[in-house]
């Protein structure tokens, strides 16, 4: 019935909407319920101040204080992570992200994804996106971000594993859901944030680049794979204190048809920075003059 | 035929690639030749003298805000207004009521958009206020009725800087134009009119001074092809980097303060071995990922007395909470595995004893952006070379941390060339290590009367090495090391090293100690490298302050007053 309900809410809006996101049938995952959370007023977080791994957190229903933490060993088990992605299922992906240093994180184990089974909550390896490197010195990242396409039964993941101060070796991979199977590739590119839309039926991913404050997209098949070469759309350049951002995370907001751009710092080095030196800006596409518009 | 038009295709394609490939190059003797704020020289100016006094004067006054001149009637009543207002003034003071740095950039008539259109009343003027304040970098803007003296709009802007009023933007010219470093680099003596950007004839060029967040604009001087920047630091009246880039598409759009750092640092001494010559020392060095300043085949008289020495890591612990602290790696600004970086080139001075130059030292500091406020580090890497053929390996926290309950441990690898033998002194004897193994120098371990605790023996005789107990003028407290020998290999640190210990452990193991356990080898003539780990605790208490940093307002600006903690061993050769 809730399904029925959903997706009730969610045809007519995508029907009116010409512009959507291309993870609309993500799932939160089944065990939040049976571990006793709320989703409502829970979060998943792997950013939690001095903490290693995932974490469930409630909050109280005021929303002022954390009533409660879920955390089992599980997810302590491969070190510090980075962000989380969701399937049709509600499996949880997230990924090998090293903090101030790589004890926890060695750099062979930074092209790992990582899945938490919707069921049991357990975390394991997912996926290890191919290494083609020993040599860690300049560069000891690898996975930077994921997203999650319905239609094309896609998870992507940028990666900038093997990438060198002078040579942008990084790729951004289309994987099979289902088979593991990398689908498609793009090489010799440093991506950061990973976003689907679908603009007037056709769908594209957006991405970020490491190297620069760029915009970048894509377009994709019915099956997920690339078509083409990636193109800037729009630039965060000279934008924000820094001025030099990159584009780390990029989610695009059916409701208010915005994509919001999550900036940050980076410079390919494992800077401690107490204050994480970050914005938030929201743009919306303009289907007149079709370009991107900063919404202030 | 086919072959000339073959060659008539391909030149177009070589001469762009042979363009493109001189930029390049271009480009990276720019960045060579790029100067860092400390390696500029002072402009002297008596319009900087009269700033300085202008500063000195409203920092003294009960509302230290610097008033705009040359003001209207009108607008002098308004700006009096504001400077009467609890709630304009708001951020121009600490809350311990100590006096920030704040001055009054623009009055102008307010434009349409500054005014809420319900709360328009064309029979009256509305003049737009703004307010800098150069240390919190917070524009507090209000939109004044002139008639009736009230706000109609009064807020405040975080990392926000308005347009720069005219007294400032001729003294950033002034600063740059007079400058002997900048006018070296241009070959004449530029006009006021050369700094300002060629397609408006008004504009300083834009820039950002993101490591001091101090407030700064950069006057350009274009030269045939060629931009000279200039960064000028409004709240310090210096100037913070100069750089030549390219005019056009193959220069980056915008130089600052920190791309300066960042790109000089890493052309060059991350991609570069720097050789240095003097006092009888030759000393290779370079800044390399993860493992701070490395010094590599040092001679001394001509005889190889160094193979490699270096810093693999800083251990932090805080003892109020368990486990928690931070193992960090030192090294280039980017493309490394840093967490504190570099953010100025190693630096070589002078070593002065009871006021003798008797040596010179190589500098090398690192440090957090937030820094020196709390949970933000600053490390200091110093090699001294004494004439005499001594060395001493040392560093230094400079704060701040997590909180006054900190212990550092910073890790070194000290390899000598053939070192061959170790020993160390029980009290009455030299007492020679056979196989890898650590040791902790305490309180109560014996020392000779030179306060020689070890030797390494090499082909031309070896080392003495005399920890450090406080004996060497740097107000610190000792080492209380842990010692370390192992065999020489390729894998154990040769190369660059990852993080090579946990943060939080208060015993022997800080990390050499995987090249030793479970099983350690015989040292078998083979050669030997020490590791050297000590140990300090932070004091913020009043007059014993150690490993701290604390901000100081001075003059309505934050400076920082350090109190490093030095550590590390003296190496004395014998014959």
């Amino acid at each position: 019935m809730k399904y029925l309900y959903f997706l009730l809410l969610l045809i007519p809006n995508l029907a009116s909407s010409q512009i959507y996101s291309g993870n609309f049938c993500f799932k939160y995952p089944n065990f939040v319920q049976k571990e006793g959370y709320e989703m409502n007023r829970s979060a998943f977080s792997t950013s939690e101040n001095r903490q290693k791994g995932l974490y469930l957190i409630q909050y109280s229903l005021d929303r002022k204080k954390i009533e409660k933490k879920f955390h089992p060993n599980s997810w302590e088990s491969a070190g510090y992570l980075g962000g989380m992605i969701y399937d049709r299922i509600g499996n949880l992906y997230t990924f090998s992200a090293p903090h101030v240093n790589l004890i926890d994180n060695p750099p062979t184990k930074n092209n790992n994804i990582y899945i938490v089974d919707n069921q049991t909550a357990e975390l394991s390896l997912w996926k290890q996106l191919p290494i083609t490197t020993k040599d860690f010195d300049e560069n000891p990242f690898g996975v930077m971000a994921m997203t999650y396409f319905c239609t094309g039964n896609c998870i992507y993941a940028s990666t900038i594993s093997g990438s060198k101060r002078y040579e942008e070796n990084g790729k951004v991979y289309c994987i099979d859901e289902k088979t593991k199977e990398l689908k498609d590739s793009i090489q010799n590119f440093d991506g950061f944030g990973l976003c689907v839309i679908s603009i007037n039926g056709k769908f594209s991913l957006l991405m970020g680049n490491c190297r620069n404050s760029n915009l970048y997209s894509i377009d994709l098949n019915e099956n997920g794979k690339f078509i083409g070469k990636p193109t800037v759309i729009y630039s965060i350049e000279n934008v924000g204190p820094r001025g030099d951002d990159k584009i780390r995370k990029l989610v695009y907001n059916n409701k208010d048809n915005t994509l919001t751009i999550n900036t940050l710092e980076f410079n390919y080095n494992l800077a401690a920075i107490l204050n994480r030196p970050e914005s938030v800006i929201k743009i919306k596409y303009d289907l007149a003059n079709k370009k991107w518009d900063r919404v202030l | 035929m086919k072959y000339v038009k073959f060659i008539a295709l391909c030149i177009p394609l070589i001469l762009f690639l042979s363009l493109s490939l001189t930029a390049q190059i271009s480009n990276k003797e720019d960045i060579e030749n790029s100067k860092i704020g400390y390696q500029v020289s002072e402009t002297k100016s008596p319009l900087i003298d009269q700033r300085k006094a202008k500063v000195n004067f409203y920092m003294q006054s009960p509302i230290p805000v610097i008033p705009l001149e040359n003001l209207s009637n009108e607008e002098k009543l308004v700006q009096d207004f504001c400077l009467k207002d609890p709630n304009f003034l708001k951020f121009t003071k600490d809350n311990k009521g100590q006096n920030y740095l704040n001055e009054i950039f623009g009055i102008y008539p307010a434009r349409p958009g500054d005014i809420n259109p319900k709360l328009f009343n064309d029979s009256t003027k509305y003049y737009r206020v703004e307010l800098f304040n150069f240390v919190l970098n917070i524009s507090t803007i209000a939109v004044v009725d002139a008639k009736n003296m009230k706000f109609v709009y009064l807020n405040y802007y975080e990392s926000s800087q308005p347009d720069i009023p005219l007294s400032l933007k001729e003294l950033a010219i002034e600063i740059a134009s007079k400058n002997k470093d900048v006018i070296a680099e241009l070959g004449f003596n530029p006009d006021k009119k050369d700094a300002l950007m060629p397609n408006t004839k008004t504009s300083l060029n834009k820039t950002r001074c993101e490591r001091s967040h101090h407030l700064c604009v950069a006057p350009t001087f274009i030269k045939n092809d060629k931009a000279l920047w200039a960064i000028v630091d409004l709240t310090d009246l210096k100037i913070a980097g100069i750089r030549w880039t390219n005019v056009g598409t193959t220069g980056p759009s915008l130089v600052t303060e920190r791309s300066i750092q960042d790109d000089k640092i890493t052309a060059c001494y991350c991609e570069k071995l720097n050789n240095l010559k003097k006092d009888n020392w030759e000393v290779n060095y370079h800044l390399t990922t993860s493992d701070g300043l490395e010094i590599v085949d040092v001679k001394y008289n001509n005889l190889p007395v160094i193979k490699s020495i270096k810093l693999v890591d800083w251990h932090v612990s805080y003892s109020s909470t368990d486990g928690f602290g931070y193992s960090d790696a030192i090294g280039c600004p980017f493309f490394s595995q840093a967490a504190v970086y570099a953010n100025q080139p190693p630096t070589v001075s002078d070593l002065v004893l009871n006021d003798k130059i008797v040596g010179f030292v190589i500098d090398q500091q690192y440090f957090n952006p937030g820094w020196p406020l709390p949970c933000n580090y600053n490390y200091v890497q110093r090699y001294e070379f004494y004439k005499d053929g001594r060395f001493r390996v040392t560093t230094a926290s400079i704060g701040r941390g997590c909180g006054n309950d900190g212990t550092y441990r910073p890790v070194f690898r000290i390899a000598l060339q053939n070192a061959k033998e170790f020993e160390e002194w029980d009290g009455n004897q030299w007492i020679k290590w056979n196989s890898e193994k650590w040791t902790l120098q305490s309180e109560t371990s014996p020392l000779t009367k030179e306060n020689y605790l070890y030797t390494i023996k090499t082909n031309n005789g070896g080392y003495f090495v005399e920890p450090n107990i406080g004996q060497f003028n740097d107000k610190s407290r000792g080492d209380n090391a842990y010692t370390y020998v192992t065999i020489s290999k390729q894998d154990e640190g040769e190369n660059n090293l990852i993080t090579i210990g946990p943060c939080c452990n208060s015993d022997y193991r800080q990390g050499p100690e995987k090249f030793i356990e479970p099983t350690p080898e015989p040292f078998d003539n083979n050669e030997l490298v020490m590791w050297y780990v000590p140990k300090m605790r932070n004091d913020d208490r009043k007059g014993n302050e150690y490993c701290w940093a604390e901000s100081v307002l001075k003059n309505g600006v934050y400076t920082a007053e350090v109190y490093p903690c030095f550590v590390g061993p003296m190496f004395i050769p014998f014959k």
